[in-house]
């Protein structure tokens, strides 16, 4: 186990650094920063002076690894735009992505895992049919769309939760319905593979022949084979809710991290393009960890590796 | 329907015509026919027949296993007095595992990779109620170490994936009779293992099957399997019973040509003449879809004659005590084609 654990670690911190390296690389080679900083009409000898200023004159090894330092004690650089440490704007506006995220996944969740071991159990039935027809319809339909109908609804015709903000828990109900249609039909289709093939195995045909409980039979023969694989996507998805809540937010009025980086491309922010997008790996890598350390508790064969 | 009239202990389980029908997408596949037997208390009942005639269907109808396409009916299929084919799923559930249980064929697929088999041979001890944790414990470890495991007690944490196929078919077998099970139905239980292995793995159950008394359906596509290990055979073919006997019975006088060809096939019987004679009996199953009349073995049989394809149904004839067979032929001239074959006089 705890071989398996720092050698996932040591993956984990490699692949980290990899993306710090690529995101700082890209940001460098989409134009000449001491101009863009400078702003528009400035002179040769403005652009030089504030190149030196930034440090963009030294060899970019150097200015990655001044990067690489600075982030790792937390210091991100200023915002080009509002001066604020990037630090400070990502910790304002990362809460509310994140309550979003993990709100989303966790509703897709509660919903995707009981109806995708209904729709194995009772396979072909009219359960079954009824858990794809939402599966399709969660896929199909476009977010904003139903972020809309969603507002209608219960916004403005049926006046039951706000539809703007995030001043409560109630502000994050309609946005959270929304984004949660992004990785539920995707979830509850694994879920429903994974248990029709964990039902159709000899281990639970021998579980029936034990005389077991259909409870234990299901959920303890079976969903627990057939958890693995939506464990990983689960901590996909979430990496996926946190970046790409970017609509949901702006439908929705959330000041999150998705709003806070379409802001800062538009206004080519880079440290803040730069930071997020470093953050959001960071997280992602994180998740990834953390999705292979619980597989690695449900699942004793992955432990030996 | 002839009921048991003779002296013989009453059976553990007696089966009685039972039909499994699948309905599959191109028909109804009828795999099971009049499927009938009786086993008795302590008895090593073998089923024996080439893969795809039926034998794990009509083992599955006994234990409420079937697929869902599949539709079973019998005029009788009572296992210890009480009748086991229309019990709800919850009065089965308090018969499988407990007093009737069951090996499978592959042990690298049947036991639970997610799960220490500690975990697995206890809970069917707590679930029939047997006892608590501690006792369920106490029991798997016996039950390991008879089953030759040695340092059972530490195995009990280990996962499947930790254990041989041979440990872990050992470990099926020792769970299969964690309850004290009055039959184990071990449906190929050493198809899947090396054949050193597969020859230990059918003492062991030999042995315990005297040790503990209990009744076995040992199911096998493999007749030189049965020889040593069995009390009585039935050989099926195309889902019917085509004979049964006691098991040195059908060696010495095997009567229906599709079980003269299965004791030709087993490589240690050789046959006299190795260039005439092939080691599979030559021919395909006939298809199990939609109801065939005449004999099934017609177009694989080497005594067949016009009558064989015009018969509705060709009926059990019996001979001897314990004896039946399904052909047409009489009994002198099948023999006399056996010992002919053999160009002996037994
Ligand atoms: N789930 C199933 N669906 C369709 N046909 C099946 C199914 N299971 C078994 N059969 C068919 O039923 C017949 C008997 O199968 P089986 O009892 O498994 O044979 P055996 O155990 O003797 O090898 C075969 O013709 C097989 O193709
Ligand atoms: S009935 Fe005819 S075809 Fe069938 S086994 Fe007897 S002789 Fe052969
Ligand atoms: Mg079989």
């Amino acid at each position: 186990m705890w071989r398996y654990f720092v050698k996932r670690l040591g993956i984990a911190i490699l692949v980290v650094i990899t993306v710090s390296v690529i995101s700082f690389g890209l940001l460098r080679l989409s134009g000449d920063l001491a101009q863009i900083i400078a702003g528009e009409g400035a002179t040769q000898a403005q652009i030089q002076e504030t190149r030196i200023l930034y440090g963009l004159d030294r060899h970019m090894v150097l200015q990655y690894l001044d990067w690489a330092g600075k982030a790792m004690t937390g210091d991100l650089g200023r915002s080009l735009f509002t001066n604020e440490p990037v630090f400070q704007l990502i910790a304002t506006r990362l809460p509310v992505t994140a309550t979003l995220a993990f709100s989303s996944l966790l509703l897709a969740i509660c919903v995707a895992l009981p109806l995708g071991v209904f729709a194995a159990v009772y396979r072909n039935s009219w359960i079954d049919r009824a858990a794809l027809g939402i599966a399709v319809f969660g896929s199909a339909v476009p977010n904003f769309w139903f972020a809309l109908v969603l507002i209608y609804i219960f916004g403005v015709q049926l006046r039951l939760l706000p539809i703007s903000g995030s001043a409560s828990w109630w502000h994050f109900v309609l946005p959270t319905v929304t984004l949660s249609t992004m990785v539920m039909p995707q979830i509850m289709r694994l879920t429903r593979g994974g248990m029709i093939d964990a039902l159709d195995s000899d281990y639970v045909k021998m579980a029936w022949a034990k005389g077991l409980n259909p409870g234990i039979v299901f959920f303890k023969h079976a969903l627990r084979n057939a958890l693995l694989p939506v464990v990983a996507l689960s901590a996909v998805s979430l990496g996926f809710l946190l970046g790409g809540s970017v609509i949901v937010e702006s439908v929705f009025s959330l000041n999150g991290i998705g709003s806070l980086a379409y802001e800062s491309i538009q206004r080519a922010d880079f440290p803040v393009v730069q930071s997020i997008l470093f953050v959001l790996s960071f997280i992602y890598v994180l998740l990834t960890l953390l999705s292979d350390l619980i597989n690695a508790r449900i699942d004793p064969r992955i432990r030996l590796y | 329907m002839a009921d048991m009239t003779d002296a013989c202990p009453a059976p553990i389980l007696s089966v009685r015509n039972l039909e499994v029908t699948l309905r599959t997408p191109v028909g109804d596949l009828q795999a099971t026919r009049g499927v009938s037997y009786d086993i008795l208390p302590g008895e090593t009942f073998a089923i024996v027949g080439e893969s795809g005639c039926g034998k794990s269907i009509a083992s599955m109808a006994l234990m409420g296993l079937l697929p869902r396409i599949a539709h079973a009916s019998a005029d009788r299929c009572r296992f210890d007095g009480q009748e086991i084919l229309g019990l709800s799923r919850r009065k089965l559930s308090r018969i499988r595992g407990n007093t009737l249980s069951m090996i499978f064929q592959d042990p690298m697929t049947s036991l639970n990779p997610v799960y220490t088999i500690g975990d697995q041979l206890t809970e069917v001890f707590v679930r029939h109620g047997k006892g608590n944790r501690a006792q369920a414990r106490e029991r798997a470890v016996f039950l390991l170490e008879r089953v030759g495991i040695k340092n059972a007690s530490a195995r009990l944490n280990a996962y499947p994936h930790q254990l041989s196929g041979g440990l872990r078919q050992r470990v099926v077998i020792a769970m299969a009779m964690m309850c004290s099970p009055k039959l184990i139905i071990a449906d190929e239980p050493t198809t899947a293992l090396d054949v050193t292995v597969q020859m230990r793995t059918l003492a062991l159950l030999a042995e315990l099957q005297k040790e503990f008394g209990l009744s076995i359906i040992l199911i096998t596509h493999d007749l030189g399997v049965v020889a040593s290990l069995s009390d009585r055979v039935a050989v099926m073919y195309a889902g019917q019973i085509v004979e049964t006997a006691p098991t040195a019975q059908l060696f010495a006088d095997p009567t229906h040509p599709y079980t003269q060809g299965l004791i030709r096939c087993i490589p240690s019987y050789g046959t006299p003449d190795p260039d005439s004679e092939l080691s599979t009996i030559p021919g395909m199953v006939p298809s199990l879809i939609g109801r065939q009349k005449g004999c099934a073995f017609r177009n694989r049989c080497p005594l067949a004659f016009s009558d064989c394809g015009q018969v509705a149904e060709v009926a059990l004839q019996k001979t001897g005590e314990d004896h039946a067979y399904r052909c047409l032929r009489p009994h002198d001239s099948l023999i006399a084609h056996w010992r002919g074959l053999h160009g002996e006089s037994v």
